[in-house]
């Protein structure tokens, strides 16, 4: 059964868990935003949610640079347990729309809450794990420490040899962070994103350069975290 | 490395050998420079590289990267005025009572933590290519009219006499000589430190939305 709730603008089509594997969507709900010009930002959730208070919302949440208007009337909900993709081409407001809701900048309107309260408390209280799409690693230090110290800033985190092995860098980590081999670096931040076991788990555009075997590999990693009751959001151009 | 080429001479500075002077100045400079030059290089990159940003997307309270700097660059000057200490001593020939060592080493110690604040306040405002040359222009401003490789005299010192780096001076050669410290020095480097700080936490505030 599934229930359709438009936001702002014309109703989209409701795809349900479209590119992701063979998640059956229960609940599947879009958000459908109108940006500057005629891209458009669409968010697809699927997944089994626990119910509950949503873990994310959007509720008609605009963001103006001077009068460039990067997101206009943008609302969604995540719900626990559910995973969301939001999806648009580029230039659609879907980083904009992420950083938001990292606490990174703020709405020029409309009201952003993660876990009943701001977006700034939300990722302080250690609860948010977020996955950068480029740079965000400080260089000159080994994968070890760099996954060891932002670690050490969780509340519960996991241990570090496991979060090493789950992304997969395991065996890259006495090298350099700034001397990994391309493909490498994005499996360092998804290490990143997961070593505190937060509640939410947030990517922008996780799967830009990755090959083939480590996106396969960060699906799968994705889907045990899903299982283990994650709530998760991704932006990104395509569904793979 | 200065105070073995130039250090063994005979004028006054400030009432005291200018021994002790060039002690002062280059343990001054060595600390302040270390302090300085390394963070602002090192903040700018660190800031350009994203890694400022993964670190507000962890529960790092908002000031803890600032505070981890410059706690950081406190630590790594204490080797540099301890040696300088060390050559004005047994090189030198500068003595004085266990206190004043004392004394005048946290009076350098402080006065890096003047230079740590600016340090933050570029490199969050410049990108790696630019803050290099304007941090050396900076601190060669300070190390001149502030007298750290010469004592000031004359119109010079009417002007450097506002410099943080002549206050830190002041009060080290003030204690060697006549074992006090004057208020208005002490006065200068609290004014000094919290102009520094006001433009590092403006600088950081105002980066916040685009980091």
């Amino acid at each position: 059964m599934s229930q359709y709730e438009t936001g702002y603008g014309a109703s989209g089509n409701n795809g349900g868990g479209s590119g992701y594997g063979s998640d059956t969507a229960q609940d599947s709900r879009d958000g459908y935003a109108s940006t500057s010009g005629h891209s458009a930002v669409a968010s697809y959730s699927y997944g089994a949610s626990r119910g509950g208070a949503p873990v994310v919302s959007f509720e008609n949440v605009s963001k103006y640079y001077g009068r460039l208007k990067a997101v206009d009337g943008l609302t969604l909900d995540l719900r626990a347990g559910e995973t969301t993709a939001l999806l648009g081409p580029n230039g659609a407001g879907k980083s904009t729309s992420l950083d938001m809701l990292l606490a990174l900048r703020k709405p020029t309107s409309g009201k952003i809450q993660m876990f009943g309260s701001d977006p700034y408390t939300g990722v302080k209280s250690g609860r948010v794990g977020a996955m950068l799409q480029s740079g965000g690693l400080m260089p000159e230090v080994t994968v070890r420490e760099l996954v060891t110290l932002v670690t050490g800033l969780h509340p519960r985190p996991e241990p570090v040899e496991t979060t090493l092995k789950r992304a997969g860098i395991a065996r890259f980590a006495d090298q350099r962070v700034d001397r990994l081999p391309g493909g490498q670096t994005q499996r360092v931040r998804f290490a990143l994103a997961i070593c505190g076991q937060s509640e939410l788990i947030v990517l922008d555009e996780p799967t830009t350069a990755m090959d083939v075997e480590t996106r396969r590999l960060f699906w799968s990693s994705m889907k045990e975290e899903v299982a283990e009751g994650r709530t998760l959001g991704s932006g990104g151009t395509s569904g793979t | 490395m200065f105070y073995l080429i130039f250090g063994k001479q005979k004028a006054n500075g400030y009432g005291v050998s200018f021994n002790a002077f060039y002690m002062v100045g280059m343990a001054s400079f060595g600390a302040f420079s270390g302090a300085f030059n390394n963070n602002t290089i090192r903040i700018s990159q660190e800031r350009k590289d994203g890694w400022i940003r993964q670190l507000r997307l962890t529960p790092l309270p908002a000031n803890g990267y600032v505070v981890a700097k410059i706690l950081a660059s406190m630590a790594t000057t204490v080797p540099s005025i301890v040696i300088v200490f060390l050559l004005g001593r047994f090189y030198g020939g500068v003595q004085m009572p266990i206190w004043k060592w004392i004394v005048c080493a946290l009076a350098i110690w402080i006065g890096t933590l003047i230079f740590a604040a600016l340090a933050v306040a570029l490199g969050y405002k410049l990108d790696p290519d630019s803050v290099q040359p304007v941090a050396i222009v900076i601190f060669f401003f300070f190390s001149i009219f502030g007298g750290l490789w010469f004592p000031l005299s004359g119109a010079l010192q009417k002007f450097g006499e506002f410099t943080p780096t002549y206050q830190i001076v002041k009060i080290s050669t003030d204690v060697i000589g006549q074992g006090s410290i004057a208020l208005i020095n002490v006065i200068g480097v609290v004014v000094w430190f919290a102009i520094f700080v006001a433009l590092a936490t403006f600088a950081v505030r105002s980066t916040a939305e685009t980091v």
